[in-house]
């Protein structure tokens, strides 16, 4: 076609646009037939398109595996619960849906429905104990819960007590309120409050939605503790894992602990207030945040100190995410609306005010007010024209010198810090699990907050500025107050015990085991002298457990576990979820031990638990897999098949094909047939594991590497060496990605990979991964560990292999006998080294023959 | 509720922009409702047919009204973007719910279960970089968002936005072209 000839490429491939895929290769051709330039350039910009466009529709394809997921959750809704029929649909949250409802006596209700949960048993059982606290806050300010529960088609649900208002910045300035009577009203919230925190509930989500005025001028909070209700949180994950938070929906008014996903506490709240009091008192928030980013959210929230109220009234520049455009702010009607003038709302806002929010947003819990009371009878100070105890700048100086001399130092301080802070939350939540009564609560509340006065204290103290020249360490820092606490705390045993059972977590938490282990001994032992059996002190057992376990001490952490267990079935009663999960952690502990028909036991009776349950889901799965792969490590094949055979229906059932839990069963379950010598059914469900492997985790993910190293050894037993190495070559590298340099897995990988390069005739490539291998396992490793004399015994083979016999008779004399004697004369291991001694005591022989 | 889709719609038309949010609302609630009860009909790994569920949405709202074709001109565009929203909200709760741990042969419990988060975090970064070509190129973004999220053919998508097949399948491949890059950076 000659008319074409003079059009760019780019014009051509425009016009293949208008015609169907299959066809353009067909048109390039007729439209540049002679032009070879342009049909190749042509040609290229096609191929461009075409990945473009199957880039796109594999996407797409992808995508729509995940609609079928988030369309099962509906905002179909039952038509009555609790007495109230639905009336009407007020909105949609996060993950809720909000209806109107009514009962017979006319009184409305807010019904809250979450969707898409996924509820499993233990999240039931602590869903409905907490809702059973929430029902219980009982204040004029706070939204009454009427009930919570789970609908038949098993979504959670709660029933409030409707409000009918508006939010509290709204009302504010819709009636003009001047500052005085904002901060009036502001102290209704901060009672509120702090009722809630002293029957142990805190918000976790505060803001101005959350706080509402009534058309009688009467605060009303609502949401109290729900935030708590939506975030899952698995009890095996608990026992021996750091939890982490849940990510907040409002960022503006999240704390920089809850950003970070760490505890949340009392203070969380504190914080909230002090930025409703400061959108109240200014008209703005310290910052304005839209970006998606988390690391974003974290720096703002976390980093950057607010600009002061005051400033921020009359204009200030305030900090904002990237991709957030301010909204238009008018100084002029801010103040209007606060009957005042720009300079007037300024000069009023400084000093005490501007202090007092700042003090109750510090970044550090426990530098805020200690209680949201006190914050109220700070700005009562303040009407009162009393001086406010929020006059401190001498603490902020002396920190931030303290920051700039010793950045590592502080930082480990902060988290210390914020670990303290989470203990005091845990003894607060925890309380609730025990259901103690109101007055125990309080005491217990007390005796918490007496704690973290403490634990400020005791830090406080420690400044640099009076007691040293600024290295002093959190290490420094903490084992001054563990010496304080022992020696000053003598006539307070109960008090003594708790902080002895924080600072020992702090000591953990810094991955200081001795110490953690000496402060949490201690601990318990002053738990004990007062009789006390509460959940502070089982929880310093659990973490002693847990230290001892992670140090080898497993008989140790046997006995401790072993306590938690009897305490929690006596808390809980024997067949109780919580019940299960601690024996699970035992099992554990048996396993390490090497007693296997214990853990094998005790799994089983975790198991019969979760039988229990209507609808025990993930931890059964794991349960069982957990349950097969200790049956298989002590040869019962057929037991761990049958186990396997469930995990998986199970996993099917609940989440299809496509999923993790499908992973880890298929790989444990392709060993036994390994071992049961169906090499073609090994093989099979070890390719499904790898493809689903890698749909469901990231390319560089353990378990991928796993699953490889996995079809080496399959191909190694069956004796296709090529095809082996091939696996464990690719496993190999994987690891050296992502693991350190001193794993252990990567001297698995490397041992495996050198066994294959022996057998391929490569002796010298498998010289050099051996040697890595030899050195990783002796710094991880006892001297007489078997896998030390493994990786020398195949090094022995190589140097043989070369035929550099002196060397290798050293090295294989020495690995049979450590083999011998750790493995016995029947292991495989053992047998190998034997026999690759004899090939070289034959080569000797021989050697020796042929010189005389 | 009070506010049949046709008056929604009427109501946009006469400049009522706050009618078009409630109109999202309405489809996106439809979409949801319909879904349900064709996830019955989904099974293994059969992927959803969104073409469907768009157009079985659209009968059941405009059950009894007038088949205007201003009404479906409008509805495809905003189911288009319903769809996206509904994958959009999933993906950040499956993302949210994501929890660190490490995978050892024995002790399966400390594994989160996370099957589709691999394509949710993909999502979300997809919709990131859709959100930039909007501001970038809206005309786009919208045809993206007809024939990626609605599943919608080029007529369809021509008809929901009142533009020619032809330049429908240009913005398609300059979209599709730009998202590779971005996402393959």
């Amino acid at each position: 076609m000659d008319s074409n000839k003079d059009q760019t490429a780019e014009k051509l491939a425009e016009r293949l646009l208008d015609y169907p895929e299959p066809q353009w290769d067909q048109l390039i051709e007729e439209w540049c037939s002679g032009d070879d330039e342009l049909r190749i350039q042509v040609l290229n910009i096609a191929a461009q398109n075409r990945n473009a466009r199957s880039f796109v529709e594999e996407f797409q394809r992808k995508i729509y595996s995940l609609t079928k997921s988030s369309l099962s959750s509906d905002d179909d809704h039952p038509d009555q619960i609790a007495g109230y029929t639905i009336i009407e649909k007020l909105g949609r949250g996060g993950s809720a849906t909000v209806f109107l409802a009514e009962n017979e006596k006319g009184e409305k209700g807010a019904l809250k429905l979450l969707r898409g949960i996924g509820l499993d048993s233990w999240s039931r059982h602590r869903f409905e104990s907490e809702q059973h606290i929430l029902a219980s806050l009982n204040h004029p300010n706070i939204a009454k819960l009427i009930e919570g529960g789970i609908t038949e088609k098993g979504d959670p649900y709660v029933l409030m007590e409707y409000v009918d208002g508006i939010p509290i910045d709204e009302w504010c300035d819709r009636n003009y309120l001047g500052i005085e009577d904002r901060i009036r009203l502001f102290q209704h919230v901060c009672k509120a409050v702090h009722f809630a925190h002293q029957n142990l509930i805190v918000h976790r989500d505060l803001k101005p939605e959350h706080v509402l005025v009534t058309k009688e001028g009467e605060v009303k909070l609502i949401d109290f503790g729900i935030a708590k209700l939506l975030q899952p949180e698995h009890p095996e994950i608990a026992a021996f894992h750091t939890r982490t938070g849940m990510r907040i929906m409002t960022p503006e008014f999240a704390s920089p602990e809850q950003v970070r996903g760490k505890q949340i506490t009392t203070a969380s709240d504190i914080y909230s207030l002090g930025v409703l009091l400061y959108l109240l008192l200014s008209g703005r928030k310290p910052y304005r945040i839209s970006s998606t980013s988390m690391l974003e959210i974290e720096k703002i929230v976390c980093e950057i100190d607010p600009i002061r109220p005051s400033e921020a009234a009359t204009g200030g520049t305030i900090r904002v995410t990237t991709d957030f455009i301010d909204d238009f702010f008018d100084p002029e009607v801010t103040a209007l609306r606060r009957g005042l003038e720009p300079a007037k709302l300024r000069k009023q806002l400084a000093e005490d005010l501007d202090r007092i929010v700042l003090m109750a947003m510090w970044k550090e819990p426990h530098r805020r007010y200690a209680s949201a009371l006190s914050l109220a009878d700070d700005l009562e100070n303040y009407l009162n024209g009393e001086p406010v105890i929020a006059r401190a700048p001498t603490l902020r100086y002396r920190v931030r010198k303290f920051i700039y001399r010793n950045k590592i130092a502080v930082a480990a301080a902060s988290f210390a810090l914020f670990a303290l802070a989470g203990g005091v939350a845990g003894i607060l939540w925890q309380s609730h699990l025990t259901k103690l009564n109101a007055e125990q609560a309080e005491l217990q509340a007390q005796r918490a907050e007496q704690v973290s006065l403490l634990l400020a204290e005791l830090f406080e103290e420690s400044d640099p500025t009076k007691a040293n020249d600024g290295t002093k360490s959190a290490r420094e820092m903490l084992d001054q107050g563990f010496e304080k606490v022992q020696t000053e705390l003598v006539d307070q045993p109960a008090v003594k015990a708790q902080m002895l059972g924080l600072i020992g977590k702090v000591y953990q938490n810094l991955g200081l085991f001795d110490q953690a282990k000496t402060a949490l001994d201690m601990s318990i032992d002053s738990f004990r002298k007062v009789g006390e059996r509460s959940p502070q002190y089982v929880s310093a057992l659990l973490e002693l457990a847990n230290i001892e376990f992670r140090m080898g001490m497993l008989h140790q952490a046997e006995i401790s576990t072993r306590e938690v267990l009897e305490l929690n079935m006596e808390f809980y009663g024997e067949d109780h979820p919580e019940v299960a999960s601690v024996l699970n952690t035992l099992a554990n502990i048996y396993g390490e031990k090497g007693d296997l028909e214990k853990a094998k036991s005790t799994l089983r009776r975790v198991i019969e638990i979760r039988r229990l349950d209507p609808e025990p889901g993930s931890n059964l799965a794991a349960n069982l897999n957990n349950l097969a792969i200790l049956m298989h490590r002590s040869g019962e094949l057929e037991g761990a098949d049958e186990l396997f055979e469930e995990a998986i229906t199970i996993v099917k059932n609940t989440w299809g094909e496509i999923h993790p839990y499908m992973a880890f069963t298929l790989n444990g379950y392709s060993g036994v047939h390994q071992e049961l010598g169906n090499f073609d059914r090994a093989e099979e469900k070890l390719r499904q594991a790898l493809e689903i492997g890698r749909q469901v985790f990231p390319g560089e993910h353990p378990f991928i590497a796993v699953v490889l190293h996995n079809l080496g050894k399959l191909f190694e037993t069956t004796g296709n060496f090529t095809e082996a190495k091939e696996f464990y070559e690719q496993g190999l590298s994987l690891r050296r990605h992502s693991l350190s340099e001193e794993h252990p897995d990567l001297a698995v990988s490397l041992n495996g990979l050198a066994g294959m390069l022996i057998e391929l005739g490569e002796p010298e490539e498998a010289e050099i991964l051996l040697r890595e291998a030899i050195i990783i396992r002796q710094n991880l490793f006892d001297k007489s560990d078997w896998r030390i004399a493994k990786s020398e015994a195949h090094l022995g083979r190589s140097l043989l292999k070369q035929g550099r016999l002196p060397e290798a008779e050293l090295l294989l004399t020495k690995s049979h006998q450590s083999l011998l004697v750790s493995r016995g004369e029947d292991d495989a291991h053992t047998l190998n080294a034997q026999r690759d001694l004899m090939l070289l005591l034959e080569q000797q022989a021989r050697i020796t023959e042929f010189s005389e | 509720m009070t506010h049949t889709p046709t008056l929604l719609i009427q109501k946009f038309s006469n400049g009522d922009a706050s009618a078009l949010n409630q109109l999202f609302e309405l489809v996106y609630d439809e979409l949801h409702s319909v879904a349900k009860k064709q996830r019955g009909r989904w099974n293994g790994a059969e992927t959803l047919n969104t073409v469907a569920l768009i157009h079985e949405t659209y009968l059941k709202l405009w059950q009894n009204q007038p088949n205007q074709i201003e009404n479906r001109r409008h509805f495809l565009a905003i189911a288009a973007k319903a769809m996206r929203q509904i994958l959009i909200n999933y993906a950040e709760k499956r993302s949210a719910q994501k929890r660190g741990g490490e995978f050892t042969s024995v002790d399966a419990d400390s594994l989160d279960l996370m099957a589709d988060d691999k394509a949710a975090r993909e999502l979300l970064e997809m919709h990131e970089t859709l959100n930039r070509l909007e501001k970038i190129n809206q005309r786009q973004a919208q045809v993206f968002e007809c024939r990626f999220f609605g599943g919608m053919t080029v007529d369809d998508t021509a008809f929901a936005l009142e533009i020619s097949p032809a330049t429908v399948k240009r913005d398609w491949q300059s979209a599709c072209n730009w998202i590779y890059g971005e996402l393959n950076r």
